[in-house]
């Protein structure tokens, strides 16, 4: 039985919009194209800049914008934030039993959807206030300031939709994860390709400055590290030595051999990765801290400009150069920004060790919240093993001793997971690895899961007998 | 007695990684969309946000 919170959500229902089921079969071609098509759609969102709002300029929240799929200044200023942000939320609320939903009652699941839309629209909404009244596109005349609030909202509601989209079986995975993945390959490419001059005198991308260096025989010392958190060499060699650990640690597994109750001979495992909370740990972190970022900004630009009040201060000092851009230099936020190479970390020591420090506790910290609201808890996952008629060999077929067994590798696995993902994050940052390393971390697993879901999708249209075995 | 049997038996395996829940297959009683219109949708505001700076060139 939904709970009073969710029963709120029912009128609302009615009135959000949403994207018609499939009535047959999608073949995998039409998935296809549906899926490309949201792709380009959300590619030229990307390119479309605001109304009045240039492009360019050193962007201090660039980093945090790749695991939200945003563009600075154009359609994609929010990205996907609103729609991860609302489902984290609502997600925790439910698993801390803060709100009462059933997830194995359809009603219910019906209701949290709604109710997951509605928050993403009012995240939408908000956040798009915050950067309109929080002075990141500086000072608006009220006209421009409607204008560009309204093609924010209409670009979150279109991003919604475009996921709900690929998600209802018009299309392949998430529009979410591929919206990530198409950011991170882009910002990759521009990393490594883009041959626009940059601060130091040559091309801002890797291999353009490179064949400047040589043809100019330059010393290869200016490529190796660059000033101003430049592509070098050596963020090419982390971008790549980071690939590979995340690729490793994507295979990294404890098994638990199962086997069928019923069906004698039937015998699986059930595998508990080291990336068992997978990344939402580094998602959580990130938007948690891209939030402290807006609203420290917001409330900076408002009560404190002078950098006076001592209770602000500690949540968050700016300074503006130059260009009007807020730059953080103390409190809080200061803190949750990573320093973006090693000269940065070398200047600033303990900026970079109290980033480290905060991004593995609360990575390590979350990951055993997660457990719980997850439903990845020994508890639940014994319950459900024994629910589908399996049993460890061994082992009497009830619950108590399965969850005994999974309690003594699920929560030391989900803790070193946590903390391997948020180390890989931060020293991703100090290294200054193309596309951030939870980019990386996200499309590595993002890729891994659609070269899953595409394979299913071909076994099971070469054969649909499969197909239930697939599910 | 008889429809809870069916969903015991029928139950899923387990999850093997978390992920943010999602549920779509689920009815809900929305303005539906057809895709196509989804589509027109994004065209649209694309050509809006391309043709207002230069219909109505900001200040």
């Amino acid at each position: 039985m939904a709970g009073r919170f969710l029963k709120a959500f029912e009128p609302i229902a009615r009135f959000l919009p949403e994207v018609r089921p499939p009535e047959r079969k999608v073949g995998l071609n039409e998935k296809l194209i549906w899926t490309a098509l949201a792709l380009v759609i959300y590619l030229i969102m990307g390119e479309i800049p605001l109304y009045g709002i240039g492009r360019g300029g050193v962007d201090p929240f660039m980093y945090l914008r790749v695991i939200f799929a945003s563009r600075r200044g154009t359609l994609l200023e929010l990205g996907i934030g609103p729609i991860v942000t609302a489902g984290l939320i609502l997600q925790l609320l439910a698993g801390a039993r803060m709100i009462e939903c059933d997830f194995s009652n359809p009603e219910d699941r019906g209701l949290f959807t709604t109710a997951n839309k509605t928050f993403s629209l009012i995240f939408v909404g908000v956040q798009a206030l915050a950067y309109i009244v929080g002075g990141a596109y500086g000072a608006l005349d009220l006209r421009s300031s409607v204008i560009i609030f309204s093609e924010l909202f209409v670009a979150g509601m279109i991003l919604i939709l475009l996921d709900e989209l690929i998600q209802k079986g018009w299309g392949i995975g998430s529009g979410i994860s591929l919206f990530i993945v198409a950011g991170v390959a882009q910002n990759l490419f521009w990393e490594i390709f883009a041959p626009l001059p940059a601060g130091d005198g040559k091309l801002y991308g890797f291999i353009p400055a490179l064949a400047q260096t040589l043809m100019n025989g330059d010393s290869i010392i200016s490529i190796i590290l660059r000033a101003g958190n430049l592509p070098s060499l050596i963020g090419l060699i982390a971008t790549v030595a980071v690939f590979m650990i995340v690729i490793y640690c994507q295979g990294v597994r404890v098994e638990i051999p199962i086997s069928a109750a019923r069906y004698r001979g039937f015998r699986g495992r059930y595998p508990i990765r080291l990336l068992y909370v997978s990344n939402l740990p580094v998602i959580f972190a990130s938007s948690f801290f891209a939030n402290i970022y807006i609203w420290s900004q917001v409330i900076w630009s408002r009560f404190n400009r002078d950098n006076s009040n001592f209770l602000l201060n500690l949540l968050g000092q700016f300074t503006v150069d130059s260009r009007g851009q807020m730059i953080p230099s103390g409190g809080l936020v200061y803190y949750v920004i990573s320093p973006r190479s090693l000269s940065d970390v070398a200047a600033h020591p303990l900026r970079a060790a109290v980033y480290a420090a905060l991004m593995l506790s609360f990575c390590a910290v979350f990951s055993i919240t997660w457990l719980q609201v997850g439903g990845l808890d020994p508890g639940t996952v014994a319950k459900q093993l024994v629910d589908a008629g399996m049993q460890i060999p061994g082992y009497r077929r009830s619950r108590r001793p399965i969850q005994s067994l999974l309690q003594r590798y699920i929560p030391p696995v989900a803790v070193l997971g946590g903390i391997i993902v948020g180390l890989i994050a931060a020293m991703s940052d100090f290294f200054g690895v193309y596309g951030t390393g939870t980019g990386i971390l996200l499309s590595v697993s993002i890729l891994y899961q659609y070269y899953e879901a595409l394979m299913r999708e071909q076994i099971s249209e070469m054969y649909p007998a499969l197909r239930s075995l697939l599910r | 007695m008889s429809r809870r049997r069916r969903t015991r038996d029928q139950a899923p395996m387990p999850a093997v990684s978390a992920g943010l829940l999602r549920f779509f297959e689920e009815e809900t009683p929305g303005i539906r969309l057809r895709p196509e219109v989804v589509v027109a949708l994004s065209i649209g505001l694309i050509v809006f946000s391309i043709l207002l700076p230069m219909l109505y060139p900001p200040v």
